[in-house]
């Protein structure tokens, strides 16, 4: 898998006003690689996401995912939303196959795959809950393997614990590096959170503000597990901080 | 029998022995005010002939033609105009002025056009009473879906025909259930002026008989059953909601 964002603009018409979300934002993402993308609000980093995803179009510029030129959503792209996106009339298990159904696979065999993602989260006995019943941190595992499922090569994600309380937050970043080194993903994750930028990624992509465009990337070379207070880990930190810091104080200006 | 059934039966009961009083006093003549015993006795009477279930038969058989037909048509295109503008844009002006005409105005042309039905005639005045709630809760339904859904299911591989069917129909059920609810009770509503139109059977019907014959007593028997049996239907579905919307889990 080789994902290559060129050149790309997205402009928006509001109310007459133009604003430019992305202002020829390029980058390259590898196989099998763990992206995350910070920057302050309002830079875009939805926007692009959304691009990749094939749910929003370029004003310019185009995504290429092995060559080909993403146009529509598709199932080789997966996407976890920030907020609650579980189907609330479906129970877990249905959830966690509605890719397979669309897809057409026969109801014992969708079952058979999703019952081995349940049982990789532990949560077997969940099955047939409906969301509801469940807590946010469950919702948002169960909404990564129903991403997960249809085995897309790349998985994106929208600050998909933004919504966690930081101890939920900690367990579900250690769960996703689980899945990830088990089902060999490349992930390009949203966060605004420098601290688990860096606990998760191997690349951190800074996006300056509005209009969004790349403005340093930092690789993360340490070995996993991570020691979030590691001396290591606080100096990145501390770069990329600085990095975002010095667009706050544009934005102050 | 706990505190909360006491409460349900205070204000009916208070209401019978109101009627009760009013009767015994003789302050009206029956025609004004048809005294309690009277209507009992020709309640027992009426059900005991089975009269008033062949009535009953006939206003169900209409009401549920009326209503099917209003639901086979309404959710689809409720439906459908909730999905696609270009479709709102067409039928919209036209179904928001003819919802405005009630039922009972559509008498005069239902007796031309269905004259020699027994259910035809009335089943469309039930149609045209029941068909706008459940299409207008149906397109509120629909448009009420929240985009999360519509855009997750694309990016887990639905096309556009099974995000209707699998995304948008069971996400919107709520309001279309209500719609069908809303609906029946206005189908119900409708009996009266759906049967006046020369049937031999039907609730409404024996209304507005016995009330050219001033039998006001036999009046009162029609409309309280038409309210007992509506009050029936809603309980009903409301059952039906509740089983079926059991994932919304309150």
């Amino acid at each position: 898998m080789t994902l290559i964002i060129k050149n790309v603009s997205r402009t928006f018409a509001a109310k007459g006003i133009m604003i430019q979300a992305l202002d020829n934002v390029n980058l390259e993402v590898k196989d099998e690689e763990f992206i995350c993308i910070l920057g302050p609000s309002g830079c875009g980093k939805t926007t692009l996401l959304r691009v990749i995803a094939g749910l929003d179009k370029p004003t310019s510029g185009e995504i290429l995912l092995d060559g080909a030129r993403i146009e529509n959503p598709g199932q080789e792209r997966g996407m976890v939303f920030q907020d609650y996106s579980l189907f609330p009339w479906r129970t877990v298990i249905d959830n966690i196959a509605f890719g397979l159904e669309v897809m057409g696979v026969d109801r014992e065999k969708r079952y058979e795959r999703a019952r081995e993602y349940l049982k990789l989260l532990d949560l077997e006995k969940f099955e047939n809950s409906y969301p509801y019943e469940l807590s946010g941190g469950m919702r948002q595992r169960i909404a990564i393997v129903r991403a997960i499922i249809n085995n897309p090569k790349l998985l994106l994600m929208d600050e998909p614990f933004g919504a966690l309380d930081a101890q939920t937050r900690n367990v579900m970043q250690a769960e996703l590096l689980r899945i990830w080194e088990k089902k060999h993903k490349t992930i390009l994750f949203i966060t605004h959170s420098v601290d688990e930028a860096v606990y998760l990624a191997d690349r951190i992509v800074v996006m300056s503000g509005r209009p969004g465009t790349v403005k340093e990337i930092f690789n993360v070379v340490l070995p996993r597990p991570r020691i979030r207070t590691s001396q290591e880990a606080n100096r990145i930190r501390d770069m990329i901080l600085r990095s975002l810091g010095s667009q706050i104080g544009d934005a102050a200006r | 029998m706990n505190a909360r059934w006491a409460y349900y039966l205070i204000l009916p009961s208070i209401f019978l022995v109101l009627w009760y009083a009013v009767s015994e006093a003789e302050i009206y003549p029956s025609y004004i005010i048809p005294p309690l015993g009277m209507v009992v006795r020709s309640f027992v009477e009426l059900i005991s002939t089975g009269t008033l279930f062949q009535h009953i038969f006939w206003s169900v058989v209409r009401v549920i033609a009326g209503f099917a037909l209003a639901s086979l048509i309404g959710i689809p295109l409720g439906i459908g105009m909730g999905w696609s503008n270009s479709l709102m844009r067409l039928v919209e002006p036209l179904t928001n002025i003819i919802r405005q005409i009630p039922p009972i105005a559509w008498v005069p042309f239902a007796m031309i056009w269905f004259k020699a039905g027994v259910v035809e005639s009335s089943a469309f005045i039930v149609f045209i009473g029941a068909f706008f709630p459940i299409l207008l809760n149906t397109i509120t339904g629909v448009k009420g879906v929240p985009i999360l859904f519509i855009e997750s299911a694309y990016t887990l591989g639905a096309s556009s025909r099974q995000i209707l069917t699998k995304v948008v129909l069971p996400a919107s059920m709520p309001n279309i259930l209500s719609g069908l609810r809303i609906g029946i009770g206005i189908g119900w509503m409708s009996l009266v002026a759906a049967e006046m139109m020369g049937q031999d059977y039907g609730l409404g019907s024996f209304i507005i008989v016995s009330s050219t014959v001033l039998r006001m007593d036999r009046v009162v028997v029609g409309m309280i059953t038409i309210g007992l049996l509506g009050f029936l239907m809603d309980r009903l579905f409301k059952e039906i909601e509740s089983s079926l919307l059991s994932w919304r889990g309150h």
